[in-house]
């Protein structure tokens, strides 16, 4: 893990020894995950291993048990998500990133309370994503799986966020949607913007990311830039012996 | 004929402007405003206190402007914010009752300060006495208004949901409550203005209505509700469903009431809304049942140890033999009406506490037993009793069955369909009713009669230990198992083999049919009854209050029924003894409701944990129910304090990358009211 | 002859295939696994089979028999008991009576309730907490339980729903064996698990399922080597072709 001195170079994210449960049951046992300023950090790891909780802690929308959430540093615990939203984290959530009853521009207008006037939102996302430009007073529901997680994502970006947290970007799409949002993802990342992102399909963003966390029962066990994590994958998802 | 439609329509744009505020505030909180029509009543009465020249006399312009944009909204936003905000993780039966405390609270708050024997209150139409000619019908100026303020409004809640940033952030809350706050937007913030709006509509159509119906609190409460069933034909979802629900309503309102002498007595212009309820219930698909168990239900059943249960039953019984003696007649009668409210009230331990099935209609069933008893046993005959079973135990049956397949919210609403319905159209049919005349004869076990108070005093309350034996052996049986395992959890039922249909028909059954004879030696006790006394909300001993004081003393407790009985029939006497105490004493049930939002298990429950307490010198934190099984670790020593950190502590505009660099971390830390110091010297 | 079949059975959920078209069979005696990625569609194929789901398409049968069409609570009469992947116990009944509550119904059973509930708890080894309130168990316990209550039911076929999640490496050890001394006794066990290592020791037979359809079905040796099982879980190499 990277170590931290001072508040210059302080991780944008960082959770120390997170425990979290749904009512008696235990799904955290002591998760450390540490985002750098200006890097792509993947969440790997099979279903049921705690990634997306891990997500719901650091974005204030469960509580931790024990254990520090700091975003830049800072001592999140217990604040309300709409609170750490407008501290500059920006998440997507898994598979429900737009309201699906409201139009696109009415999606892209949410943005705006976290401070950037909505004109200007919709300028931004419509020359990032010129088909959403297109789509503009349509019903978000109505549109395909990879214009909705487009359209999330364009919200997200639109405020400039000082971390973009993107839940299980793949879920229910099909592979090649799923490279054409990762390019994206890239290049947004190109931009110098702080990325984390969960993924249970690991290879489809081993290939951005600048470090790999491997979740397993809900402990990470294994840490490591994408080449060093290959091996450790399949045994991971799969069992050894392949 | 343009008559009727002229005044459907006006009805009918009423009903519409007050279901369009039931449905922003459901919407946006998921919580069902029972009290909505007590709002729009108080807000008549706020409004006639400002203009009327018999009170203060402020110009109507000011008074309106006061009671729309001030007051109602007001009131709206204290709701939320001080009750309904605490509701999120409430258990089902918490949700429905603490709304239904608010509105018995607001009747009696309004018949404390406008006591209908000295306040002769009453608004004038707008325009009194102008009207103009419409295709040659006159329209009063009123109605004109009634009709423009309904377009107005449909107009404006469509501008504000759909062209304003604020209307936006409404529809994303109901759209993804948890997307919108990680958009920045405070749902809590969003629900507190619907609230505030919804709360403005309802105070809309009260100062509407209250010209054209009378000021008098209990009647614009109960006709506000007619907006229940338009908002139901919107599925409590879509604004025109519940104006089109509105329109049918109010037209076929004012055509029953056209064709009043035509039509059987069962269909008035007071059973139309319960109808209607009724009936979109029952065909308007609605949401399901949910199947799998609630997350957390904190409810506790207690299961009383026999020797327990024996000897308090003795003990009531004793002290019922002795009563007599010690205490006034005035006193002795309202500790009998105490016991049989309590028989009835227990009829929803097994229904409610065990079986998590709501019925908010105990005291119907407990008319309907007296109207029987009165028709065939006004001599006394205990064999009458049997009839009062069979009748109540089928009735009971009948109403359950379009339940079976509905929520939580919608069961209670249904069972308010029945309540109302059996108030105006069933009750009215026996003789006596009407006037509360109604012989009910006590009874006489062939030659035993319990004619005198003490006797029927005592047959009370053997009445209700018997029937207390019987809930708790039903508790400690299969049967009690059964109802528990089915409010947990109904899939693991049914995938264990529990019929789950017929268990409920057979509760609901059961439970009407204990509503029922509780009822009939009610009427015993009075020896004369009539439709007052079985009410759901006008009369002496209303219904609501009685579902009310049942869950508060501890809905799954026996000792909870005899609580919420005696508390409601003996708490007017300590204000008519103690003139201190009247008023609190009348605002004692709703405000006892209310109190749910902190204290969801009842009163039993609590006051026997603080028994417990005492005795083992230990507190109630000990119980399992809320400690954590798994140790915490090897992180224990880290463990951070979880600080509820309001959201209007959070400085708004702090960017992370500008935050990083902050020299002053700890005044911004102090603003936040996180306590940064304490996780960092573990880590 | 499989004791439990389903033939093409498909759930739409709007425009959503969560189910399409799938052919499970268990025979008795027989441990057969159903794998996949989250929201593959293995609950929903539960719901189905239980009856807890009505499915869009196809047909259920038990022992040859079509039960499409029996409510849930006739099934598990007929001997079809399941266990729930978020636990469904009746949590203000003791331990000892959500298992009692469960011999009640079976109307087979020819014994007194209290042994049978005495004897299923020491199986599971449950006998030390009988009377503590079921929602006061620990993870591990109530999904004990909830194995326990099933088999109350003494059924013919078995379907849990992630049982080892929340369980200790003990716990999971016990929970195996307990498991496939059923399975030798002639109980038929369908199980949905994310442990890998642990389907692949217990199972006879496993079918991955993904976007609702089924990918593969075999023995674990045989998925463990398929690409396809590889490519869902890992998700594919946006490198490779296709």
């Amino acid at each position: 893990m990277i170590e931290t001195t001072g508040t210059a170079n302080v991780a944008l994210l960082e959770l120390r020894g997170v425990t979290a449960q749904y009512g008696k049951i235990r799904v955290l046992h002591g998760v450390d995950l540490v985002v750098p300023r200006g890097e792509v950090v993947a969440l790997l790891g099979p279903n049921g291993a705690g990634k997306t909780t891990t997500l719901l802690v650091a974005t204030g929308q469960h509580p931790a048990t024990s254990g520090c959430v700091h975003v830049a540093g800072r001592h999140i615990n217990g604040a309300k998500p709409d609170a750490i939203a407008r501290l500059g984290l920006c998440t997507i959530p898994e598979g429900r990133g737009v309201f699906r009853n409201l139009t696109v521009r009415e999606n892209l207008v949410m943005a705006s309370y976290r401070g950037v006037s909505a004109n200007e939102i919709i300028e931004k996302a419509v020359a990032r994503f010129p088909r959403l430009g297109e789509r503009i007073g349509q019903i978000a529901g109505t549109m395909s799986g990879g214009e909705q997680q487009m359209l999330a994502m364009a919200r997200g970006l639109a405020t400039d966020p000082g971390l973009l947290i993107i839940d299980e970007l793949s879920m229910g799409l099909a592979p090649l949607i799923v490279a054409e949002l990762y390019e994206i993802v890239a290049g947004i990342a190109r931009e110098g913007v702080s990325i984390l992102v969960v993924e249970q399909f690991a290879r489809t963003v081993l290939g951005v990311a600048d470090h790999a966390v491997i979740m397993q029962h809900g402990r990470a066990v294994a840490a490591g830039t994408p080449a060093e994590l290959e091996a450790e994958l399949s045994a991971a998802y799969l069992g050894a012996s392949i | 004929m343009t008559d009727i439609i002229v005044l459907g329509l006006v009805s009918a744009a009423i009903y519409a402007v007050a279901a369009s505020g039931l449905v922003v505030t459901y919407t946006t909180s998921g919580i069902f405003n029972f009290a909505h029509g007590a709002v729009a009543m108080l807000s008549a009465f706020v409004y006639w206190q400002l203009s009327s020249s018999d009170a203060w006399g402020l110009p109507v312009p000011l008074a309106l402007v006061l009671t729309l944009f001030v007051f109602a909204p007001g009131l709206g936003w204290a709701i939320d914010a001080l009750l309904m905000r605490r509701l999120h993780d409430a258990a089902p039966i918490t949700r429905l009752v603490v709304p239904i405390g608010l509105l018995v609270a607001l009747i009696s708050a309004a018949t404390i300060i406008w006591p209908p024997d000295t306040v002769q209150a009453s608004l004038p139409f707008f325009f009194e006495g102008k009207n103009i000619d419409v295709a040659g019908v006159a329209v009063t100026y009123h109605q004109l208004i009634v009709l423009i303020t309904a377009i107005v409004v449909a107009v404006g809640l469509r501008v504000l949901l759909y062209a304003t940033r604020i209307g936006t952030a409404m529809r994303a809350v109901v759209d993804n409550r948890d997307l919108a706050a990680l958009n920045g937007v405070s749902p809590d913030r969003i629900s507190g203005m619907a609230w505030a709006l919804g709360c403005a509509l309802a105070g809309l159509a009260g100062v509407l209505i209250a010209p054209i119906l009378a000021l008098d609190q209990s009647q614009l409460t109960l006709l506000v509700i007619n907006a229940y069933a338009a908002a139901m034909v919107g599925r409590l979802r879509s604004l025109p469903l519940t104006a089109l629900g509105a329109l049918i309503l109010g037209l076929s309102r004012e055509t029953v009431s056209y064709f009043a002498e035509d039509l059987p007595t069962w269909i008035s212009v007071d059973t139309v809304p319960a109808l209607m309820l009724f009936a979109v219930l029952i065909l308007v698909p609605q949401d399901k049942a949910a199947v799998f168990g609630q997350p957390k239900d904190p409810a506790r059943v207690p299961n009383p140890s026999w020797p327990l249960v024996i000897g308090s039953g003795a003990a009531l019984v004793a002290l019922a033999y002795v009563i007599p003696d010690l205490v006034s007649d005035k006193t002795l009668s309202s500790v009998g009406y105490g016991l049989a409210l309590a028989i009835i009230a227990l009829s929803l331990v097994p229904l409610t506490g065990y079986g998590g099935q709501i019925s908010l209609a105990p005291l119907a069933f407990a008319g309907l037993g007296a109207a029987i008893m009165s028709t065939w046993g006004s001599d006394g005959n205990p064999l009458v009793l049997l009839a009062v079973i069979a009748i109540c135990g089928v009735v009971g049956a009948l109403v359950s069955l379009p339940a079976l397949r509905l929520k939580g919210l919608y069961l209670a609403l249904l069972t308010f369909a029945f309540a109302l319905f059996v108030e105006k159209a069933v009750l009215p049919e026996f003789n006596g009713f009407t006037q509360g005349v109604a012989p009910v004869g006590r009874l006489d076990f062939f030659g035993i009669s319990t004619n005198s108070d003490r006797a029927n005093l005592v047959l009370l309350a053997v009445a209700f230990v018997l029937f207390g034996f019987f809930v708790t052996a039903l508790r400690k049986g299969r049967v009690g198992r059964q109802l528990q395992a089915m409010k947990t959890s109904p899939a693991a039922c049914a995938t264990l083999g529990l019929d789950l249909t017929a268990l409920k028909v057979q509760v609901f059954a059961l439970s009407a049919a204990m509503a029922g004879l509780g009822g009939a030696l009610y009427g015993g006790w009075r020896g004369q009854v009539g439709v007052e006394q079985f009410a759901l909300l006008q009369g002496a001993l209303p219904g609501l209050p009685l579902v009310l004081l049942g869950v508060v003393g501890g809905i799954a407790a026996v000792a909870g029924a005899l609580f919420g009985g005696l508390v409601l029939a003996v708490a007017p006497l300590i204000g008519e003894y103690y003139p201190v105490f009247k008023d609190f004493m009348l605002l004692l049930p709703g405000l006892a409701g209310i109190s749910l939002a902190n204290n969801p298990n009842g009163a039993i429950a609590q006051a026997s944990d603080s028994f417990r307490a005492i005795l083992h010198k230990r507190s109630k934190d000990a119980d399992p129910g809320e400690e954590f099984v798994e140790p915490a670790g090897s992180m224990a020593e880290v463990m951070a304090l979880m600080i509820p950190a309001p959201a209007g502590l959070v400085p708004e505009q702090i960017a992370v990358g500008a935050s990083a660099g902050a020299t002053n971390v700890g005044v911004l830390d102090r603003e936040v009211g996180l306590d940064w110091g304490r996780c960092h010297a573990n880590s | 002859m499989p004791i439990l079949e389903t033939q093409e059975i498909s759930v739409r959920f709007g425009g959503h295939m969560a189910v399409n078209s799938v052919d499970l069979s268990v025979e008795a005696g027989e441990i057969c696994g159903l794998i996949g990625p989250n929201g593959a569609g293995k609950t929903t194929t539960f719901n189905v089979i239980t009856g807890l789901q009505a499915p869009t398409r196809g047909r259920i049968r038990l022992d040859g028999q079509d039960i499409t069409s029996l409510s849930a609570h006739k099934r598990a009469r007929s001997g079809i008991a399941r266990t729930f992947q978020r636990l469904e116990l009746f949590g203000s009944l003791t331990v000892r009576d959500n298992v009692r509550t469960a011999a009640e119904l079976n109307r087979t059973m020819a014994r007194p309730v209290g042994d049978v509930a005495d004897e299923l708890l020491e199986r599971v080894g449950l006998t030390g907490v009988d009377n503590q309130r079921a929602d006061a168990l620990s993870t591990g316990s109530a999904r004990l339980l909830e194995l326990a209550r099933a088999l109350a039911c003494t059924p013919r076929v078995l379907l849990l729903d992630e049982p080892a999640s929340g369980l200790d490496e003990g716990e999971t050890d016990r929970f195996a064996d307990l498991l496939m001394e059923l399975a030798r006794d002639g109980l038929a066990i369908l199980i949905v698990e994310h442990d890998v290592p642990l389907v692949m020791r217990m199972c006879d037979h496993l079918t991955v399922l993904n976007f609702g359809e089924v990918l593969a079905s075999g023995t674990p040796k045989e998925i463990q080597k398929n690409q396809a099982v590889l490519d869902a879980y890992l998700g594919q190499d946006p490198g490779a072709p296709g």
